[in-house]
């Protein structure tokens, strides 16, 4: 089945071409004016999803050696997410669908995160799924049969990167950023805390640490400030990489699971991946984690979700919106 | 003789001032407001980051009945919970001028049946409706200490009274 993805839900658009779930092609366009404003610039992801989608179709057709004659369905993402930006995708797929006489299935994001691993992987296994908007433990109990088991209470993890670098006058994006100052600090200098540390809690909350950093900064002169920058950066790192380590081995341990699969965005951070294999290799699990343009938000994984749908002979009708809000 | 707040350009009364010790008591103080408030109230929150905009909203969130767990909207720009009337919670933080405010569609989620709340609303001034609530957090490190902070609730001066 050769299916074309679509993803615009937040500041990514992307279009990929997939044979069953091999991935032919998958071209993200991530948009580079959004760092000049700090932030995810709502009306200029829409705007500009409008303008790179049918270019990015084209390019990952021609990448896949395909063209829209040989589709025979598209996967779209339609939430969660920003709602003028889901709506760009889902109305050029529904658009395309329609003109080509084929179906089309609407896909969750978040499934799309689950599904992005080629691999074929041993039910129960656990996901950590940790970006700018979701820090979420998912268990994966059965084909398409997922239960949230812990969530963020305030802040998501990626997004406790970002605040922290605007905190420490960084810039935008927050990840890539501190991680780099980290790699010249200590990552025990500073201890910050580790909230909701307590048995059986598999919940986040990062709200705490991002007011720590605060109070932490402010205890300082400019001066020391300055030069303590990766220190800080390393420590705050540090207390992120703890939690989400010490939390995803809990539900592996209390879901009787031997699989731990990473994705989100903030699964690029090296020292984070560093820190899993490690200890995964320590606690005899085996840690999957996908390829880098597949941790992110992609078109491929859409369409990996989307084909294990379709195989299923399901379909979504043009009655479907946008759904800014979906969870699993 | 109401004292008056100035914040981004409009008048606020003051309508209560109290200094909380804790987030547990900054949380049951926002839970205990909220069962006042009626439905049809927009609420702007004030304060830097981790003055504790997210954790009083969480307060006002269980004084509301809400369901559903409260978290960051920073990235999503708009979490729905659904309370004894429908409570929208946004967040302005990422937004920076008024034709990007528009793409937000704030005047949707400002309504007679819902109670709105809003983080960093500085850049919404004229579209939150007059007369509106406002909470503003401050911290002062040096005469309060980390876990302490200022909460004052507001009411926006309606100039046509």
């Amino acid at each position: 089945m050769i299916l074309l993805g679509i993803e615009s839900s937040c500041d990514e658009t992307s279009a990929a071409v997939t044979d069953d779930r091999r991935i032919l092609s998958n071209i993200i366009a991530t948009q580079k004016i959004h760092e000049t404003y700090g932030g995810v610039v709502p009306e200029f992801a829409s705007r500009s999803h409008l303008k790179q989608l049918g270019g990015l179709v084209r390019i990952a057709l021609q990448q896949a050696g395909r063209t829209l004659m040989d589709l025979d369905a598209i996967a779209v993402t339609y939430g969660p997410g920003l709602a003028g930006s889901l709506l760009v995708g889902l109305g050029f797929a529904k658009g395309l669908a329609v003109s080509l006489g084929k179906p089309y299935i609407g896909i969750n994001h978040l499934e799309g995160h689950l599904l992005a691993t080629e691999e074929e992987l041993d039910y129960p296994y656990i996901c950590l799924l940790a970006s700018g908007g979701h820090t979420l433990l998912i268990v994966v109990q059965g084909a398409l049969h997922y239960r949230v088991v812990g969530r963020t209470v305030d802040d998501a993890a990626g997004e406790a990167f970002d605040k922290v670098a605007k905190l420490l006058g960084l810039g935008y994006p927050g990840g890539p950023l501190i991680e780099a100052s980290a790699v010249r600090g200590k990552g025990a200098a500073v201890s910050f805390p580790r909230a909701l540390m307590e048995e059986g809690n598999l919940n986040f909350s990062f709200s705490g640490l991002k007011t720590a950093v605060l109070y932490h900064c402010r205890s300082l002169s400019p001066e020391a400030l300055r030069a303590a920058i990766p220190d800080i950066c390393a420590s705050f790192q540090a207390a992120v990489v703890d939690v989400l380590l010490h939390k995803s081995l809990a539900a592996v341990r209390r879901h009787h699971s031997r699989t731990l699969v990473l994705a989100g965005g903030v699964v690029r951070n090296t020292f984070l991946r560093n820190q899993f294999e490690q200890t995964c290799r320590q606690e005899r699990i085996s840690l999957v984690i996908p390829p880098f343009e597949l941790c992110t938000d992609n078109a491929g994984m859409i369409a990996r979700a989307g084909y294990v749908h379709l195989a299923r002979g399901e379909r979504s009708d043009l009655e479907l919106d946008v759904a800014p809000n979906l969870s699993l | 003789m109401n004292e008056t707040v100035h914040i981004s350009g409009m008048d606020y009364d003051l309508v209560h001032r109290m200094v909380s010790r804790s987030v547990e008591q900054t949380v049951r103080y926002a839970a205990e407001w909220a069962a006042t408030l009626p439905c049809g109230e927009t609420v702007a929150f004030y304060g830097g980051l981790g003055s504790g905009k997210t954790t009083f909203i969480r307060g006002m969130v269980a004084g509301l009945n809400g369901e559903n767990a409260v978290s960051s909207p920073t990235f999503t720009l708009v979490n729905a919970y659904t309370g004894r009337c429908p409570i929208y919670h946004v967040d302005l933080y990422r937004i920076d001028s008024t034709a990007l405010l528009r793409d937000v569609g704030l005047e949707d989620y400002i309504n007679p049946e819902s109670i709105c709340l809003v983080e960093w609303p500085e850049i919404a001034a004229s579209f939150l409706p007059a007369g509106h609530r406002a909470v503003r957090l401050s911290m002062d490190f040096d005469q309060m200490g980390p876990e302490t902070r200022l909460i004052e609730v507001l009411q926006q001066h309606d100039s046509r009274h």
